[in-house]
């Protein structure tokens, strides 16, 4: 889920624009590395995968429907610092054309969905690597859980926004948090899955990863 | 990769598409979107959203065409990078 256009406040719209601001551009400086870097494949299959998967709204257990974020790929690739301009784009694309997510609501599904997850995702992937999984695999609990922690940030988003008239922020958060994790684990676990499955793909056609560089990359 | 990886991941792949084109196009799910409104207004009933789509809203089923659209442009784009790697090193 991003958050949709005019849900949050005036004021939330532009601090999260703000904080985000500095990680897009910085992204566009590893994007320029990445090109002169002649890893053009790497960058349109990761590309490609986060169009892909953040356009399958599969419905859920719960009853309810959402779509995997598709960034750990990215990740693996190039890096958490890499994934802010390309999860800019495709959230201005849906923003623009789908009605999915929100012009004003931009900067804060960027901070969640392609800064705090890229993030959460490095995180669990070099955990993973360093408990001795295979990329493939660690890539796999990555996705799952950096698709849960962009939700967890997303709800942490609308709990400041609308902290509970009693319970205050935690009391909303725990509200917001109950929505979305049911709709979201079992998506994550198949995004688990296909990330794997992608990396898996890519490792046969790009030498950098056939060198066993994935764990370095990040 | 093993052949038998790249059946399982192509297999998966392929299911998961056919859900989606299954229950997402014949199901009226309630998306997030409205879960989450509803949360709100739990909090703060008398908020409302200060500001609409800009553009003109879609009918439901052109917005999941559109979504194909995003769809079959990344998985396009996915499908591209490999033909153009592998025709490249041939």
């Amino acid at each position: 889920m991003h958050i949709a256009e005019g849900f949050l406040p005036a004021a939330h719209c532009v601090g999260w624009s703000v904080a985000s601001a500095p990680f897009v551009w910085d992204s566009l400086r590893q994007l320029r590395l990445a090109m002169a870097d002649h890893r053009r494949f790497e960058l349109a299959a990761a590309t490609g995968f986060l169009l892909f998967l953040t356009a399958l709204k599969l419905p859920s257990v719960a009853g309810s429907c959402s779509h995997p974020t598709g960034i750990a790929l990215a990740v693996v690739l190039f890096g958490p610092r890499m994934v802010p301009v390309l999860g800019l784009v495709v959230l201005v694309l849906q923003a623009l054309l789908l009605a999915h997510g929100g012009l004003t609501t931009l900067g804060a599904n960027v901070f969640s969905l392609a800064i705090c997850g890229p993030w959460a995702a490095s995180f669990c992937y070099q955990a993973g690597r360093r408990l001795g999984l295979q990329a493939a695999a660690a890539a796999g609990i990555a996705a799952a859980l950096s698709s849960v922690a962009v939700y967890g940030v997303t709800s942490l988003q609308l709990a400041l926004a609308f902290p509970d008239a009693s319970g205050g922020v935690l009391a909303s958060l725990a509200r917001f948090g109950a929505i979305f994790a049911w709709t979201q684990i079992p998506i994550a676990i198949v995004e688990g899955f296909l990330t794997s499955s992608a990396l898996t793909l890519l490792a046969k056609e790009s030498p950098l990863l056939e060198a066993g560089q994935a764990k370095e990359i990040v | 990769m093993t052949r038998p990886v790249s059946l399982i991941t192509v297999g998966a792949a392929a299911a998961l598409l056919a859900v989606w084109l299954v229950m997402g196009f014949s199901l009226q799910r309630t998306g997030s979107d409205d879960a989450g409104m509803t949360a709100i207004q739990r909090s703060v009933p008398a908020y409302h959203r200060w500001a609409g789509e800009w553009l003109p809203q879609l009918s439901a089923d052109q917005q999941r065409w559109l979504f194909a659209a995003q769809g079959a442009l990344g998985g396009g784009l996915f499908a591209l990078a490999f033909v153009k790697r592998r025709s490249g090193r041939s």
